[in-house]
C-alpha cells in the first residue's frame, strides 16, 4: 500500500506502549484510536466502537442501539446498501457488527491493501446513515424475525425473565434486541434521535491491528475521520441498581422435555478491585472463561461444576461465567438437570459448590491452573488480527487497553483469600436471582 | 516513519509444507508459524457414520465421545485433568466418512497433547460406569434436539432426501439407539475401525518440522491395526416431485425451513463453478441475490442461504431460513424464482468479477488461525487438490466464466423436483 507522509492536523495525541506494541492515538474531533501491528499475515482488522448499547436505553425504546446496528446496513448518500456489501466483498473482505449491553461495534477484516476502503465507509456511516422510512419498515420485520428466532430458545425465555428480575432500575433488565411491544412501536425518529445521540467521534472509539506501519495508518485514519464532526456529548447513564435485599425467582413454563436452571448474582463492573477475584472464581468452578467472549476455549470436565453436577449424573452440563462490563452485572451459574433429576435438587447442587468456595480457600494449583489457562488463552488469541481489534476496542470501552494488555498480570496478583472474600461477598442468598426453566412434556 | 514492508501472502504449499508418511500408514503434514506460541494437531482417519449400521445410528460418535472417558493409562478425571490444567483442549468427533481428531495447546505441550491423543485413540478402556455417564449426557442431548426447530427441520430433510440405506438418510442418533447400544457394541466399532492406515495428521503451529515428526512418531509410530475395506456407496437418486415434511413444534414462533436436493462432491470438476455460482444466489455481500429479495426488499427473514455441503460424498444444495410461519411458502417461492432466473440467464459481469475477486481476495482471511491454515491444507489432502492447488488458486478461479457457472446451475440446482422441510 502506498505511504502518506505527512501527519495530518486532526491527530492530537499520540502515545506507543513498546512493552504491549499499542498506540493511542486522540483527533480533535475527540475519536480515540488504538493500533497494534501484526506482522503475521497481509491482513488487517479495522474497529469502530460506539459507547451505545442497551444500557443507554429506557422503556419505550429497547432495542434502539440493536436496531440503529442495522440500519448502519442501510446505505448513506454516498454509498447505498447494496454498494458497501458489494465494495467490501469484492475486495475479499469481511465485515460484520453487533450490538452488546455497552457497546456498539462494526468490523471489517481486509487484505491490508485495501483497508482504507474500511475507513472510508466507516467514516461516511458515523455520521451519513439516512434511516429511510421504507428501510425502517422492511427492518423492522427482519428484528422480529430475530427476535421470534431467539424465542424458540428456552434459553432466551429463561435468561430474558431473569435479567428482567435482577434488575428493577439500570437498563440492563432488558434484553439487547428489545421488548417486543417496542420493537412493534418504536418510530423512525426514535431511532435517528438514537443515531444522532450516540453516533459521533468523540463517542467512538477505532482499534485496528494487522499488516501495517501504525504511523501511516494513523495517518490515514486522521485523514478520513479527523473531518467527521464532533458530537454532543452523548447522555450519561444514571441508574445505579439499588442493592438487592432478598432472594427472587422466576419460573418459565413452556414446551420441551429439559428444564434449565439458572442462578444470576449482581456482580460489579469491569473496573473494580473485585472484577479479578471473580474471574478466578469462575475459572476454579468453571474454567478459565476470561479472555472466551465469543465461546470457545477449553472444556471445563475438571472444573468444580463439573466433577460435582455432571460426572455425578446430576445434570448434563453446568457452569457459570461473569463478564466484564461497565456497570455493575451478573456473575451466573446454569446448568441442565439430567432425566429424572428435579430442578430443586440441582440448584441444591449448584448452592453447595458455592458455599464450598466461600469456606475452604482454594488450592494454590488452582490458581496456577487459571493462570496456566489463561496464558494459553492469551495466545490463541494472539493468532487473529480480528481478535486483537476486538479485545483492544472491547478493553477501552469497559476501561482502558490496560486491561487487555494487563490482564494476565492482574491474574498473577490474585490472592486465595482474595477468591474466597469476594465469593462470600456477592454469590449470597440475598443477591441471587434463581431461574427455573418448566418443561411440559417431561 | 519506517518503511513497511508487507507481510509475505504466503499460502501452503508442496513448498513449505512438511510431508512424512509413516510406516504404519499415517501422513504426517507440518507447516511452521510462530506467529504466536500456539500449535494444533488437526486430522482425520476412516471411520464414522458409514460404518454403522441403520440400528446402531450414532454408535461411531457415541464411541468418540466416549474415548475420553478413561484409557488403561489414565482415568477420565485424569485425561481432563491433564488437558485442562495447560489451557489445551482436545478431542475426537466422528463424521460421516471419516472421524476428526484435534488438539490445542501452547508449543511447550504438544508431546504432551500428542501422547494423550495417542491413548485415548489406541488405549480406550471403556468403563462400564463411564459409559452410562456418556450416555445419560447424550440421550440429554437428544432430548434437547427435539425442541430444536434448526435440527428438526434438517433431519427430516436428510430423511427425505435420501433413500433408507445411505449414510446421509441416518440422524446420528435416536433416543432409541442411544438407549440400546451395549458396551460390547462400542469395542468392537473401535477395535474394528480405528487404524491409523489413511490418518493424516496436520500440525500447525511454533514447532520446527522435524520435531513434529518426531513427537508423531513417538505417540503413534508403533501403532499397527488395519480396517476392513468399505462397500460402495449407494447412489443417491434425483429427486422426483415435491416431497414436503413439516414437523411441527409448540410455542416457537419462528419456522426453520430448508429445501434442496443431492447435489456433487468435492472433487467434481464442476465445483468451484458450481460454489461460485452459488455465493451469487445466495451469500455474497449480505446472502446473494436472496438476501437482496428475501430480506432487503421483503424483509420477511433474519436469515437465508444458500450451500453446497459437499464433502467426499455428494452432500446437499440447500436453502435455509427462519421466517414467521405465514410467510413460509413466500420465501420458498421467491428462492425458486431465483434458482430458476440463475439457470436461464447468465449473470452479469460485474456480480462474476465482484465473486471472482471476493474468492481470491477473502482467502487470506481464512488463514489468520492456525486452524484455518490446517483446515485449507487438510482440505487439499482429503479431497485429492494437490498441495500447489492454492498457489494456482486465483488463476483457477479467475478463468471461470458465466457460461459455467450458468452451465452448474443447470446441472446442480432444481426449482422444481426438490424435498422442503420445516419445523415450528
Amino acid at each position: 500500500m502506498p505511504k502518506t507522509n505527512s501527519r495530518p492536523a486532526a491527530l492530537k495525541r499520540v502515545r506507543h506502549d513498546r512493552a504491549t506494541g499499542v498506540t493511542t492515538a486522540t483527533l480533535a474531533n475527540g475519536l480515540t484510536i488504538l493500533a497494534r501491528e501484526m506482522r503475521a499475515a497481509p491482513i488487517t482488522a479495522f474497529c469502530v466502537w460506539y459507547r451505545v448499547g442497551s444500557r443507554n436505553e429506557h422503556l419505550g425504546i429497547t432495542g434502539a442501539s440493536h436496531w440503529v446496528e442495522h440500519m448502519m446496513f442501510k446505505g448513506t448518500l454516498q454509498h447505498n446498501e447494496a454498494e458497501m456489501d458489494r465494495l467490501i466483498s469484492r475486495e475479499g473482505g469481511h465485515r460484520n457488527a453487533f450490538t452488546w449491553i455497552d457497546c456498539t461495534a462494526y468490523y471489517e477484516t481486509m487484505p491490508s491493501d485495501k483497508i482504507d476502503l474500511a475507513i472510508a465507509l466507516e467514516s461516511d456511516r458515523m455520521t451519513g446513515s439516512l434511516f429511510r422510512p421504507r428501510d425502517v419498515a422492511s427492518e423492522r420485520t427482519v428484528i422480529i424475525n430475530e427476535r421470534q428466532g431467539s424465542e424458540n430458545s428456552p434459553g432466551f425465555r429463561l435468561g430474558e425473565e431473569v435479567q428482567a428480575a435482577a434488575f428493577r432500575v439500570h437498563p440492563y433488565g432488558h434484553e439487547v434486541i428489545g421488548h417486543m411491544a417496542d420493537l412493534k412501536s418504536m418510530t423512525r425518529d426514535d431511532l435517528f434521535g438514537h443515531y444522532r445521540r450516540f453516533y459521533a467521534p468523540n463517542n467512538a472509539i477505532v482499534s485496528v491491528a494487522g499488516d501495517f506501519d501504525t504511523a501511516d495508518m494513523l495517518a490515514r485514519i486522521a485523514r478520513k475521520l479527523g473531518p467527521v464532526k464532533l458530537g454532543p456529548a452523548a447522555p450519561k447513564v444514571a441508574a445505579d441498581e439499588p442493592e438487592q435485599k432478598g432472594e427472587r425467582r422466576v419460573t418459565v413454563r413452556g414446551e420441551g422435555k429439559t428444564d434449565y436452571v439458572t442462578l444470576a448474582f449482581h456482580a460489579p463492573g469491569a473496573t473494580h478491585p473485585d472484577a479479578m477475584p471473580l474471574v478466578v472464581v469462575e475459572a476454579v468452578l468453571s474454567g478459565a472463561g476470561g479472555l472466551t467472549f465469543f465461546g470457545g476455549g477449553t472444556s471445563n470436565r475438571s472444573s468444580r461444576l463439573s466433577k460435582a453436577l455432571v460426572d455425578t449424573g446430576i445434570s448434563a452440563d453446568a457452569g457459570c461465567s461473569v463478564v466484564p462490563t461497565i456497570d455493575p452485572f451478573l456473575f451466573s451459574f446454569s446448568a441442565t438437570p439430567q432425566v429424572g433429576v428435579s430442578a430443586t435438587d440441582v440448584e441444591a447442587a449448584l448452592w453447595r459448590e458455592i458455599e464450598r468456595i466461600k469456606t475452604e480457600p482454594i488450592a494454590a494449583g488452582e490458581l496456577e491452573k487459571a493462570i496456566k489457562q489463561t496464558r494459553a488463552q492469551v495466545a490463541f488469541n494472539t493468532e487473529s488480527c480480528t481478535n486483537q481489534a476486538f479485545w483492544l476496542g472491547f478493553s477501552q470501552i469497559i476501561a482502558d487497553t490496560a486491561w487487555f494488555t494487563g490482564y494476565l498480570d492482574r491474574l498473577r496478583q490474585v490472592t486465595p483469600a482474595e477468591v474466597q472474600r469476594v465469593a462470600q461477598t456477592y454469590l449470597t442468598r440475598d443477591n441471587v436471582t434463581v431461574g427455573v426453566y418448566v418443561a411440559d412434556e417431561k | 516513519m519506517k518503511t513497511h514492508r508487507p507481510a509475505p501472502a504466503s499460502v501452503p504449499h508442496t513448498g513449505n509444507i512438511a510431508q512424512f508418511s509413516l510406516d504404519n500408514g499415517i501422513t504426517l503434514l507440518v507447516y511452521e508459524n510462530f506467529a504466536s506460541p500456539a500449535v494444533i494437531v488437526s486430522g482425520y482417519f476412516s471411520a464414522g457414520m458409514r460404518d454403522e449400521s441403520p440400528l446402531g445410528t450414532g454408535l461411531s460418535g457415541f464411541v468418540t465421545d466416549c474415548l475420553t472417558r478413561g484409557t488403561t493409562r489414565r482415568s477420565y478425571a485424569q485425561i481432563y485433568d491433564v488437558t485442562e490444567s495447560i489451557g489445551a483442549s482436545m478431542g475426537v468427533s466422528a463424521g460421516t466418512h471419516t472421524s476428526s481428531l484435534y488438539a490445542k495447546s501452547l508449543a511447550e505441550d504438544l508431546p504432551l497433547m500428542l501422547d494423550l491423543l495417542s491413548d485415548v485413540m489406541r488405549h480406550p478402556s471403556f468403563p462400564a460406569e463411564e459409559l452410562e455417564r456418556e450416555r445419560a449426557e447424550w440421550v440429554s442431548a437428544l432430548r434437547e434436539r427435539e425442541n430444536s426447530t434448526r435440527a428438526q427441520s434438517g433431519m427430516a430433510f436428510y430423511d427425505l432426501c435420501y433413500p433408507e440405506g445411505h449414510p446421509y438418510h441416518y440422524p446420528g442418533g435416536t433416543l432409541e439407539t442411544a438407549r440400546a447400544i451395549t458396551r460390547e457394541q462400542v469395542l468392537e466399532h473401535h477395535r474394528t475401525y480405528f487404524s491409523p492406515r489413511d490418518m493424516t495428521l496436520c500440525i500447525v503451529g511454533a514447532i520446527k518440522a522435524e520435531e513434529a515428526r518426531a513427537r508423531v512418531v513417538e505417540a503413534f509410530g508403533d501403532w499397527t491395526a488395519s480396517r476392513p475395506e468399505r462397500a460402495p456407496m449407494i447412489p443417491a437418486p434425483a429427486i422426483v416431485g415435491q416431497p414436503r415434511r413439516h414437523v411441527p413444534l409448540r410455542n416457537k414462533s419462528q419456522t426453520t425451513l430448508q429445501w434442496g436436493f443431492p447435489a456433487l462432491p468435492r472433487n467434481d470438476p464442476d465445483w468451484i463453478p458450481a460454489v461460485l455460482m452459488n455465493s451469487i444466489l445466495g451469500q455474497f455481500g449480505m446472502y446473494g441475490r436472496l438476501g437482496e429479495r428475501v430480506r432487503k426488499e421483503e424483509g420477511l427473514v433474519y436469515y437465508i442461504g444458500t450451500g453446497f455441503s459437499g464433502g467426499i460424498g455428494p452432500g446437499a444444495w440447500q436453502c435455509h431460513a427462519g421466517t414467521q410461519p405465514t410467510t413460509v411458502d413466500r420465501v420458498v417461492e421467491i428462492s425458486r424464482n431465483e434458482v430458476r432466473r440463475i439457470q436461464d440467464k447468465r449473470v452479469t459481469p460485474r456480480e462474476l468479477d465482484d465473486n471472482k475477486r471476493y474468492f481470491v481476495g477473502s482467502l487470506p482471511l481464512q488463514m489468520e488461525t492456525n486452524e484455518g491454515i490446517a483446515g485449507r491444507i487438510l482440505d487439499m489432502r482429503r479431497y485429492n487438490l494437490g498441495f500447489d492447488y492454492l498457489l494456482n488458486y486465483a488463476e483457477r478461479i479467475t478463468a471461470i466464466t458465466a457460461a459455467q457457472l450458468q452451465g452448474a446451475a443447470q446441472r446442480w440446482l432444481n426449482a422444481n423436483n426438490f424435498v422442503l422441510t420445516s419445523s415450528g
